[in-house]
């Protein structure tokens, strides 16, 4: 009979994985908008986008392993509590770990988006700034 | 302006050269602070003069045409968008830079990589050269003094360095207290500033001016907090009345719930909460090393004030109301065998102090040598009419108050003599106010009201009380909101980076803390590796002085005795000062000594040789003198001058007195009638203690307790010391450091990239003024030129006609 503890511990691991994953194409994706590589960003957005549908799917394991351990609607900080004695050290290291992923991740993912807004926003104020911008000179209208 | 106007023109030139010359002064104004920090380019705004209405000789076929232009306004060039973005990347600059400083000052203590000798770290390398002195001992010097002094040698290095590194800790969680105190005082600092500017800013406007550089000074000043602390800054209107509204900037924290820090002329002010705990008895509390108890272990609450002027007017009155309170009964009971003495009460007191009584677990349960006792706190009316309260014990079923009241037994009780003190709190529902007669009344029982409330965004509220006269002539207490202590989590920034590294204990984390933060068990700051350092010097500690005990089943071990060489049976135990106490055994029905029955054992060794005396007794070549050294003692205490045991910590730890002085050797062998060269225990104290794994717990030490005490009692651990040391202690921080110094640099470079961009749009560009300066110019030169040409124009009018 698998072992419920270590399904989820094996899940972690791979969502570490893909957070790492993530987080390189994250940064991949701030320096084609620092080189102003459009098509670069491009590519970048359409893996950022499978990996999004490869976490939605993870998501929803997520919840069916948690719920096996007795972590439904609980933080990861509380899977070491959750877990037998002989396990606790080692979700706690895991635990650290995927923290660690994530704090990369969110760090690299904020400067991304904030890199991309100031860009978008420099550009606006480009449009805005042509002598033949008028009520239609906007971002959007230039897309359509 | 109608265009028969005779001095009209005169009047659009001589405005074209004044507006020429004001651009012209803005233009050199940019170029003169082209290298004053957080300056913004100005820039003029023009307006047509356009006059309404109709001229008295006007023609209908007139065309009309403006008078000229005028100086509208100067503006700063800035971009608000590019502002609030940058001080949202300066906060998290902020939060990972003062972070990633603190871990690298804990690094210069810590990081073992590569500081000792072969690339090893220091403790490293003294664990290191104690295990092998002990692989010497084991092999060749057991039982020989030489040895002994060796191995003691290698412990002392050992500890030694432990216990520097814990000074160095100490060392630096002063030094950094010190860093984050200064820290709080420039962000009051700058609150205050802004207030200031706030309010000349204001005051310029109200009389029309353009206050240009006080907001330069602002915006530089905002950029500055921005790094303590996340902030959301915000411009609103004010109204002066008559419809004239001048701008107020509003500055609150960024985070949930928000904060106002500065409200136009009103501003708060921060402090740090320092309250020292103190014990049963009222006294302070003190760790072993002498650092003071914190309430609530972190030390180090952020309080905020309620918004005051430059002249300390709250911007809100902090009075709340007047307030009900209602007095709580609290009881200290004595148990008595008869009534002499016993407390009588009316009925009702006695029913309500008999529930009391069964609601509190630490007067219902006792607990001794036997285990836990429980009891029933009965009202009872005796003969003589008056109610005592009788204590029966209960057997049985004790979970709950009622099952005390069925399992108790009746017919065997004590009375109690009860001592009833009330104090105050404040009344929930909607009672109304509580009037006194006199204010000395109502300030006796303001003073014992809490003044500190916690909310459910787990913040405090702040409160103190006054007494004033209400319209009937009574007193009451009002209730006044002093302040607010902010939640753990709430500030993020530099401010609450530094808090972190002073106030985080990882696994040690207690439930308060951990209640605080959901990540309490996960952040490390500097009590982490204070008490991780102390979980391995006691570990350390007590396990090699348990090894160091002989541990014969009942204590007996075999001297004999000079001159007569008569072995008789000992029992061996530990006196105050950690000394170990021979006792000689005796016969429990006659008084006799007892005699050794231990089996005949041959040594070969020509200094520990079994004999058979004349009486057939055995006896062991070892002299009482030489019992110390057979029994083992203690090897590590908390105290170089003593063999205390309790409470070793990595500050404390030391060689024992009795060790250091030669009274104590390491216990080569346990057995009690060992050969002096048989190395048992020395093979123990290697394999199993320092090359041995062992798990190691929060709670282990004994060394945080009661409010200090981690929530969690798992094993965090298992490994050797050194595994610990290598892994725990310098692996997690060389851990963090690497993932802080990754964030710093994302955010860092976002940040240079955002500050790059707003200098584009609010900096100086040598280019543009020097083009805007030869356009003025030529304006400024057209413009007199129109007014020479009107001159001459204007003198063939008058002169030539």
């Amino acid at each position: 009979m698998a072992d419920p503890y270590q399904e989820f511990f094996d899940f972690l691991d791979q969502l570490g994985e893909t957070l790492d994953a993530l987080t390189e194409i994250v940064k991949e994706k701030t320096a084609a908008v620092r080189r102003d590589d459009l098509m670069g960003v491009d590519a970048c957005m359409k893996k950022e986008q499978a990996i999004s549908l490869t976490l939605r799917t993870m998501d929803a394991k997520r919840e069916k392993l948690a719920a096996a351990i007795g972590l439904a609607g609980k933080p990861l900080s509380a899977l070491p509590d959750a877990c037998p004695p002989e396990r606790r050290a080692e979700a706690r290291e895991i635990v650290d770990w995927l923290q660690d992923c994530y704090t990369l991740y969110h760090s690299a993912a904020e400067v991304s988006r904030t890199t991309l807004e100031v860009n978008l926003h420099q550009i606006e104020r480009l449009i805005e700034a042509m002598p033949d911008a008028g009520e239609g000179g906007s971002i959007a209208d230039i897309r359509a | 302006m109608s265009s028969l106007s005779t001095f009209g023109t005169f009047t659009m030139a001589r405005m074209g050269v004044w507006v020429a010359q004001q651009s012209l002064n803005v233009t050199g104004n940019n170029i003169s602070n082209i290298n004053k920090e957080g300056y913004s380019r100005q820039q003029i705004n023009l307006n047509n003069i356009s006059a309404t209405g109709a001229d008295r000789y006007q023609s209908k076929y007139d065309v009309r045409i403006t008078g000229g232009a005028v100086a509208d306004s100067v503006v700063q060039m800035r971009d608000q968008y590019l502002d609030i973005r940058y001080r949202d990347e300066a906060s998290s600059v902020g939060a990972m830079d003062a972070k990633l400083d603190g871990l690298e000052q804990l690094a210069t203590i810590i990081d073992e990589v590569g500081r000792g000798e072969d690339g090893e770290g220091v403790i490293e390398a003294a664990f290191e050269n104690l295990i092998q002195q002990i692989e010497t001992f084991s092999a060749q010097g057991a039982g020989k003094d030489a040895f002994d002094s060796i191995f003691r040698d290698a412990a002392s290095t050992l500890v030694e360095k432990i216990r520097n590194r814990a000074n160095q800790l100490d060392t630096l969680m002063g030094n950094m207290t010190k860093g984050f105190e200064q820290d709080v005082q420039e962000v009051n600092s700058i609150l205050e500033r802004i207030r200031d500017l706030n309010s000349s800013i204001r005051r310029t406007q109200v009389y029309g001016g353009q206050p240009l550089t006080e907001i330069d000074e602002r915006n530089n000043l905002i950029d500055d907090l921005a790094e303590f602390m996340h902030i959301d800054v915000n411009y609103e209107q004010e109204d002066l009345g008559e419809g004239y509204k001048v701008d107020k900037l509003v500055i609150k924290t960024a985070g949930l719930p928000t904060r106002t820090l500065v409200d136009g002329v009103y501003a708060a002010q921060l402090s740090i909460r320092q309250v020292q705990d103190k014990d049963d008895n009222g006294e302070p509390r003190y760790y072993i090393n002498g650092d003071p108890v914190m309430v609530n272990s972190s030390g180090f609450e952020i309080e905020l004030s309620p918004l005051m002027d430059v002249n300390r007017r709250l911007m809100t009155s902090p009075d709340q109301g007047a307030v009900a309170v209602t007095m709580n009964p609290t009881v200290e009971k004595d148990d008595l065998t008869s009534t002499t003495g016993a407390t009588t009460f009316t009925e009702e007191e006695a029913r309500q102090i008999a529930g009391i009584l069964n609601n509190d677990e630490s007067v219902y349960k006792e607990t001794d040598e036997n285990g836990d006792n429980y009891f029933y706190f009965h009202p009872y009316q005796e003969p003589d009419g008056n109610w005592y309260i009788h204590k029966h014990p209960v057997s049985g079923d004790a979970s709950t108050a009622a099952n005390r009241a069925d399992n108790s037994n009746t017919s065997s009780y004590t009375y109690t003599q009860i001592s009833v003190g009330y104090t105050a709190a404040l009344a929930t529902g909607s009672t109304p106010a509580t009037a006194y007669d006199t204010a000395d009344a109502a300030q006796e029982i303001a003073n014992q009201l809490a003044t500190r409330e916690k909310q459910s965004d787990r913040s405090s509220a702040i409160y103190s009380y006054s007494v004033a006269e209400n319209g009937d002539g009574k007193f009451e207490i009002h209730r006044n909101l002093d302040g607010t202590e902010l939640n753990d989590t709430e500030l993020y920034g530099a401010l609450q980076s530094t808090r972190e590294m002073l106030t985080e204990k990882g696994y040690y984390a207690t439930a308060q803390e951990v209640e605080n933060d959901v990540n309490a068990a996960t952040k490390r700051g500097i009590p982490y590796y204070q008490k991780s350092l102390d979980t391995l010097a006691n570990t350390f500690a007590n396990m090699l002085n348990e090894a160091n005990m002989l541990s014969d089943p009942d204590h007996t071990i075999y001297v004999y005795e000079d001159p007569n060489r008569t072995l008789y049976q000992y029992d061996t135990s530990t006196d105050a000062s950690g000394n170990t106490v021979y006792t000689r055994k005796t016969d429990s029905e006659t008084g006799d000594y007892l005699l050794s029955a231990n089996a005949a054992t041959v040594f070969d060794s020509s200094v520990n040789k079994a004999e058979i005396d004349d009486h057939g007794y055995y006896v062991l070549q070892k002299s009482a003198d030489e019992a110390g050294y057979s029994s083992g003692g203690v090897l590590f205490s908390n105290d170089g001058n003593d063999n205390k045991t309790d409470h070793i910590s990595a500050a404390n730890i030391s060689i024992s007195k009795s060790w250091a002085n030669g009274s104590f050797r390491v216990l080569s062998s346990t057995k009690p009638d060992a050969a002096s060269t048989e190395s048992d225990n020395l093979n123990r104290i290697l394999v199993n203690i320092l090359k041995g794994d062992h798990e190691f717990d929060p709670r282990m030490d004994g060394l945080n307790t009661g409010d200090d005490l981690p929530k969690s009692e798992e094993i965090f651990f298992t490994g050797s010391f050194q595994e610990l040391l290598s892994s725990h202690i310098a692996g997690f921080l060389g851990n963090d450091q690497g993932v802080a110094e990754t964030a710093l640099e994302n955010y860092s470079v976002m940040l240079d990239e955002i500050y790059v961009q707003r200098e584009s749009v609010m900096g100086v560009d040598l280019n543009d003024e020097a083009v805007n300066m030869m356009m003025y110019q030529k304006s400024y030169a057209a413009a007199c030129r129109l007014m020479t040409m009107y001159d001459e124009m204007l003198d063939k009018l008058i002169n030539g006609t």
